[in-house]
C-alpha cells in the first residue's frame, strides 16, 4: 500500500458509504471527512444503497458486500449499470471471494477488508478516488484464478478466452505475494508507473470480457425466446 | 404432510376397475348359463356401485374411515357367500366359482394400503376363508389362489407401511434441515455483528498505545479465524447431495493461517485435492509459516498464493524477513532442524512435486510448491 498519488487534482470528493453497521459508517465518516472527502449519503441496506445512490449520484461509493437484500455484489452491478463512470471500492468484513469477485467484474475498483489499517483504508479510498485500482494481494489471487478458469474454459470449447500477457501474470502474482508497486517496479526493471499500468489493464479486460459475456448471454436467452431482436 | 395416500389410492382405483371389467365380461359370457341371471346382473351391478364409491370415499383423508373399509370387504365376503346360489351348480363346479372373480382381492388390497400389512391380511384372511368355505370342492388350485392373495395383501401392506416410515423420516430430514439453514442465517447475523465489532476493535485499537495495539491484534486474529470458520460451515444444508465428501477444499484450509501477518490469496470457487493430500500440503505449508515465525523476525509478514494451472497446483510462501543464504537454509537441515529436510521437501516429494526455495540477506524467503493434480 502506501503509494503515492501522482495527480491531487484528479481526485473526486463526493462519496458514499453503504454499510448495515453504524458504528463503522460513523468511524469511516469521520475519518474520511477529515481527510477532505464529503459524505454525500450512507445507506444500511440495498436498497437504501439504490435509492440514495441514485438521488445523490456521489462519484465515489463504498460498498460493503454483506447488507440486506439486495446484497453488495448485486448493488454494485446495478448501480455501475446505470452510472459507469461512478468508482466502487468494496470494503467488506467477509472474505467472500464469489461475492467480491462479482462486484469487481461489474467494474468495481478494488477490493479491501475492513481490518485494514485505517491508514490502509484511507489511502485505498484516496486512490480509488483517483480512479486507480486497489490490489490486495487477496483480490489479485482471485483475478489471477479467475482468468486462469476462464482459459481453461475457452480451450474446452477450442475456443480463445481473454488471456493475460506473461507480463501481467507476473505482475499480478508479485501483488498475490504481497509485493508493493514499488518492488515489482524495482524487480521487473519498470517504473511504478508501468505496474499500476498492469494492475489497471488486468481490471479492465476482466471487466470488458465479463460484459461480452453478459451481451453474449443476453442474446442466447433471447434466441431461447425465440424472438432475438429483443436483445440488439 | 403431504398425503401420501392419494396417488397409491389413485392406483388401487385403476386397478380396481381393470379387475371389475374382467369380472363383469366373464359374468357376461356366462350369464344365460347361471341358475339366476338377473341376481348375476345384480352382483355385476353391486360391483360397479361399490367401485364407484370407494372412488369418491378412499380419495380423501377425511372420508377414510374404518367403517368404509368394512364395509367393502363385507360387501365383497356376501357376495362371494351368495355366489354358488346365483352361479348354480352348473357353473360352480367350473374352475371360476365366484360371481365376483378377481375384482374379490380388490377390497383386502385397499386396507393394504390404508393400515399396511396386519390388518389387510385380517381382511384377506376373511375373502380367502369365504373362498374357500363356499368352493365346492377344496383343491389346490383353490387354495393356492387364495395364499396368493394373502400373500399379495401382506406384500403391499409392507411395502405401503415402509414407503410410510420412509416419507415421515424424509419430512423430518427437510424440517431439520429447514431449521438448520434459518439457524445458518441467524448465525450469520450474529457473525457478521462479531466480526464488524471486531474489524473496530482492531482499528480503535492501535491508537490507544501499545495495550491497544495487544488488542487489535488479537482482534484481528479472532476475525481471521471466525471468517475462515464461516467459510467451512458455509454449506448448502438444504442440498446434502452437493457437499463432496470425498475431497477436500484446499482454499478453505488455507484460510485457517490467515492472520494479522499472514495473507491468503486464492483463486474464487473451491479447489478440491483428495484429504489426504490436503492434510500433506497443510503440513507443509504450516511447516514454512511456523519457520516464517520463528526465523523471519517479529515484524515480517508472510503472503500464500494458491494458483492451479493445468494439472498443477502452485503454492506460494513469501515472506518479508530477514532471508538468509540457501547454504545456510541447508545447513539448518544437516543440523538436524528436520522441518525444512523432512517435512517440506519430503512431504512435497510424496506428493510427487518439488519444493523451490529461493531466498538472500535481507530479502525474505519465498518457497513454491509444485504440486500435480488429477484434471
Amino acid at each position: 500500500m502506501n503509494e503515492l498519488i501522482e495527480d491531487e487534482s484528479q481526485i473526486r470528493r463526493r462519496l458514499m458509504i453503504v454499510d448495515d453497521h453504524p458504528m463503522w459508517i460513523e468511524a469511516l465518516s469521520g475519518d474520511l471527512e477529515d481527510d477532505g472527502f464529503e459524505i454525500v449519503a450512507t445507506a444500511a441496506t440495498g436498497e437504501e444503497a439504490l435509492r440514495r445512490a441514485r438521488a445523490a449520484r456521489p462519484e465515489v461509493l463504498l460498498m460493503d458486500l454483506q447488507i440486506p437484500a439486495p446484497d453488495g455484489a448485486t448493488c454494485t452491478e446495478i448501480l455501475l449499470e446505470e452510472f459507469p463512470e461512478m468508482l466502487v471500492l468494496v470494503i467488506s468484513a467477509s472474505g467472500e471471494r464469489d461475492d467480491v469477485l462479482r462486484a469487481i467484474k461489474a467494474g468495481a475498483k478494488g477490493y479491501m477488508v475492513k481490518s485494514a489499517s485505517p491508514e490502509e483504508l484511507l489511502d485505498g479510498v484516496r486512490r480509488t478516488a483517483t480512479g486507480d485500482a486497489v490490489f490486495t494481494p487477496g483480490l489479485a489471487g482471485l483475478v489471477l484464478g479467475e482468468f486462469r478458469r476462464m482459459v481453461m474454459r475457452a480451450e474446452e470449447h477450442n475456443d480463445t478466452g481473454p488471456a493475460l500477457t506473461n507480463r501481467e501474470i507476473e505482475v499480478l502474482r508479485l501483488v498475490a505475494k504481497g509485493l508493493a508497486y514499488r518492488e515489482i517496479a524495482e524487480r521487473l526493471f519498470v517504473s511504478h508507473r508501468t505496474v499500476q499500468n498492469h494492475v489497471q489493464n488486468v481490471l479492465r479486460k476482466l471487466q470488458l470480457h465479463n460484459r461480452v459475456e453478459l451481451a453474449l448471454y443476453a442474446i442466447e436467452q433471447g434466441y431461447h425466446d425465440g424472438d432475438p431482436t429483443t436483445v440488439v | 404432510m403431504i398425503d401420501l395416500h392419494v396417488p397409491l389410492f389413485r392406483a388401487h382405483l385403476v386397478v380396481r376397475v381393470v379387475l371389475m371389467v374382467l369380472a363383469i365380461g366373464l359374468n357376461l359370457v356366462r350369464l344365460d348359463r347361471a341358475a339366476h341371471p338377473g341376481w348375476l346382473v345384480a352382483c355385476c351391478a353391486a360391483m360397479v356401485v361399490v367401485t364407484a364409491g370407494t372412488a369418491v370415499l378412499y380419495i380423501r383423508e377425511q372420508r377414510r374411515r374404518a367403517w368404509v373399509f368394512a364395509a367393502d370387504v363385507l360387501i365383497t365376503v356376501v357376495l362371494i357367500v351368495i355366489s354358488p346360489t346365483v352361479l348354480g351348480p352348473d357353473l360352480v363346479s367350473e374352475s371360476i366359482a365366484s360371481a365376483i372373480p378377481y375384482w374379490s382381492a380388490a377390497a383386502p388390497l385397499a386396507v393394504a394400503l390404508w393400515r399396511g400389512w396386519a390388518v389387510s391380511s385380517l381382511a384377506a384372511a376373511a375373502v380367502a376363508i369365504a373362498s374357500l368355505v363356499m368352493s365346492p370342492t377344496i383343491g389346490p388350485r383353490v387354495v393356492a389362489d387364495q395364499v396368493l392373495l394373502l400373500l399379495l395383501c401382506l406384500t403391499v401392506g409392507y411395502f405401503t407401511s415402509r414407503l410410510r416410515i420412509t416419507t415421515r423420516e424424509r419430512e423430518q430430514m427437510y424440517a431439520v434441515a429447514a431449521g438448520m439453514a434459518e439457524r445458518q442465517r441467524l448465525a450469520r447475523i450474529v457473525h457478521d455483528g462479531v466480526l464488524q465489532v471486531l474489524a473496530m476493535v482492531e482499528r480503535e485499537g492501535r491508537a490507544l498505545g501499545p495495550r491497544g495495539m495487544r488488542l487489535a491484534r488479537a482482534a484481528h486474529d479472532q476475525e481471521a479465524q471466525l471468517r475462515a470458520l464461516l467459510q467451512d460451515t458455509d454449506i448448502d444444508v438444504a442440498a446434502p447431495s452437493a457437499v463432496d465428501v470425498t475431497h477436500t477444499n484446499l482454499s478453505a484450509i488455507l484460510d485457517k493461517h490467515a492472520s494479522h501477518s499472514v495473507s491468503i490469496a486464492t483463486p474464487a470457487g473451491t479447489v478440491l485435492v483428495e484429504p489426504q493430500r490436503a492434510i500433506e500440503i497443510n503440513a507443509a505449508i504450516t511447516e514454512a509459516l511456523t519457520n516464517v515465525s520463528k526465523h523471519a523476525g517479529p515484524e515480517a509478514k508472510a503472503w500464500v498464493l494458491l494458483e492451479r494451472e493445468g494439472d498443477e497446483l502452485i503454492i506460494s510462501i513469501r515472506d518479508n524477513g530477514r532471508g538468509g543464504t540457501e547454504a545456510e537454509f541447508a545447513a539448518a537441515g544437516d543440523r538436524g532442524r528436520m522441518g525444512m529436510r523432512h517435512s517440506i521437501h519430503g512431504r512435497l516429494a510424496d506428493l510427487g512435486g518439488t519444493a523451490t526455495l529461493r531466498t538472500a540477506p535481507g530479502r525474505g524467503t519465498e518457497w513454491e510448491f509444485r504440486i500435480p493434480v488429477n484434471a
